[in-house]
């Protein structure tokens, strides 16, 4: 490119700007040399170089420099202690937009440039870089968007404004000298759609994948134009992404759920532990929660399959559950107790109240798994603690009041039943079976 | 454009409330489960919301459930998704990655401030609507 001089887009950067560098890596060779390449090859003696050991600091760090209005530029290792960066820069490029992100990598892996670009590294540097390298790379992340790019982040504003004729028109401006720009292809596609042109909209995205078919934001935006309209069509262009990009852990676990709904429970199963290795090494920050996601999906095919996932995320927490851990406690309790293992649900249920015993929703499920296995006794006692805890519960679900009012009229305690039910049909007035079971707990009384 | 602001502190929630004028119509809700009530009777009505600020810290729901729910339903319509951005006092990588993984769009780090609001607004190429101008 006429003019484009790589060592004055730097400078410009770090100088003009005063851009701040932050290094999150442990490999202080590299981050010596980096110094070395900005502030001795290229001059810049005023940058500011801050290095971070471990990617939590890193983060806090930069989130905090970037709120204040300073331009970040971050180069982070894509492992860090064998910890991916992954979550670091999707966390990062979604709270600080404006940062630039560099990932380092040691060596090709498969599918990662597409990745870390999907998370939002505007940059990929292979280690060990030249001085060359590391400036070619730098100017290329920081330079001021070229003309076409700003057109294009107009054209999607006007999109977002639901503007569509307004984008359609400069979209075909720009595509009257370049007809097969994917980005502009890609914003006409999605306003056809708000038009209501569906078919033309759905051409010009496939049009615009067909132009340029590493670039994944056309096969994204196919992918969103068939939801609740043809879920093989939307399986379909996840699909090409994931073979694109197989390391995005959320695309194969869409791809694993669309296969379960679409009936291919294997398929489905497949993806599914696909995307649990993937969690592994790329989401450990996640994992649990991935887990319990999948058991969610695949509890109606399979309780024992569900629990399996359940366990995994149980496992994965090595004992360090917090107060937000108790919906796996209790889905892991369900699970059991649907499964009618009473010991176990019962051991987990105990398990959940050693680290937030006030939580009433925990002593009102093991009073269920005692009532269920036989030990009324029990039950009620569960019952009484997790009423002290709250005296509405119940009131405002259905289900709670009838389970509890079902064990009350299973123990003989006719009046508290009734109170429980009454409770119940407040929430539903018309539910046949309250209504029963109130008028029976009535006579009784 | 439409606006939920879901935060269960008064303060936060009329700070949101304020800047957000700015960009639209702005409703708010006191907690997870309000939030999710307001969402399912917007869509219901035709007119949903475009964008949704959510707390993580509520006493009735955590933030990554109620976007959790949002996409759920949004999926089950074959509705045009939200963006979503949570507005949280955390900072830590877990409650960050909990939260790209339900699908939220951006994160700020309280406070809210015009200048942090903006960036991420800017980002999700969504500009004031003019009614302040």
């Amino acid at each position: 490119m006429i003019g484009y001089d790589p060592d004055a887009i730097v400078r410009h950067y770090f100088s003009d700007q005063e851009g701040e560098l932050f290094l999150v890596s442990r490999d202080d060779f590299f981050v010596k040399s980096v110094r070395s390449v900005f502030q001795k090859t290229l001059g810049i003696k005023e940058i500011e170089v801050e290095q971070h050991r471990n990617l939590q600091s890193g983060l806090r760090s930069i989130l905090d420099r970037t709120r204040n209005g300073v331009a970040v530029m971050v180069m982070v290792e894509r492992y860090l202690e064998k910890v991916s960066s992954a979550d670091f820069v999707r966390a990062l490029s979604g709270a600080a937009p404006s940062a630039k992100i560099m990932c380092l990598t040691d060596e090709a892996e498969r599918g990662v440039s597409a990745f870390m670009h999907e998370l939002g590294a505007g940059s990929i540097l292979t280690k060990p870089a030249s001085a060359n390298d590391i400036i070619a790379k730098t100017a290329g992340l920081v330079k001021p968007l070229e003309k076409l790019m700003k057109l294009l982040a107009e054209a999607k504003r006007l999109l977002n404004r639901r503007c569509f004729e307004e984008a359609i028109a400069l979209c075909q401006k720009v595509m009257a000298i370049k007809p097969d720009s994917a980005g502009m292809l890609m914003i006409k596609g999605e306003s056809l759609i708000g038009l209501g042109r569906f078919e033309e909209g759905v051409a010009c995205l496939e049009a615009a994948h067909a132009s340029a078919p590493l670039y994944l934001d056309p096969l994204e935006r196919l992918v969103r134009a068939y939801v609740g309209r043809d879920d093989g069509k939307r399986l379909h262009w996840l699909e090409v992404l994931d073979n694109i990009s197989p390391r995005n852990l959320r695309r194969k676990y869409d791809v694993g759920r669309l296969h379960q709904r679409l009936g291919n429970q294997e398929e489905g199963e497949r993806r599914f532990s696909e995307a649990m290795t993937l969690a592994r090494t790329e989401s450990p920050h996640i994992f649990s929660q991935v887990a319990v996601d999948i058991a969610e999906v695949v509890v109606d095919q399979s309780l024992p399959l569900a629990e399996s996932f359940l366990i995994e995320a149980m496992n994965s927490r090595e004992g360090k559950f917090g107060p937000d851990d108790m919906m796996l406690f209790n889905r892991l309790g369900l699970n059991l107790r649907r499964q009618g293992k009473w010991k176990d649900a019962e051991a987990c249920y105990v398990r959940a109240l050693t680290i937030s015993p006030k939580d009433e929703g925990l002593h009102y499920n093991l009073g269920m798994v005692l009532a269920e296995a036989g030990d009324l006794h029990g039950a009620l006692a569960r019952f009484d603690k997790a009423l002290a805890l709250n005296p509405n519960l119940g009131s405002d679900s259905k289900t709670v009041s009838v389970n509890m009012g079902h064990v009350y009229l299973q123990a003989g305690l006719h009046e508290r039943a009734v109170v429980f039910f009454e409770q119940a049909l407040a929430l539903t007035p018309n539910d046949n079976a309250i209504l029963r079971a109130l008028q029976h707990a009535r006579q009784a009384a | 454009m439409r606006i939920l602001v879901i935060d269960d502190e008064l303060t936060a929630r009329t700070v949101a409330e304020i800047l957000l004028t700015a960009y639209g119509r702005c409703d708010v809700a006191d907690g997870g489960t309000a939030g999710l009530a307001l969402f399912q009777k917007a869509h219901a009505m035709g007119e949903p919301y475009e964008l949704i600020t959510v707390d993580i810290n509520m006493a009735d729901m955590l933030g990554q459930e109620v976007v959790k729910r949002m996409r759920r339903l949004e999926e089950k319509d074959g509705l045009q998704p939200a963006k979503i951005v949570m507005v949280t006092g955390r900072d830590d990588l877990e409650s960050m990655s909990a939260s790209f993984w339900q699908g939220c769009q951006g994160y700020v780090v309280k406070p809210l401030t015009a200048f942090n609001l903006q960036e991420m607004l800017d980002n999700l190429y969504i500009e004031p609507d003019g009614r302040l101008e």
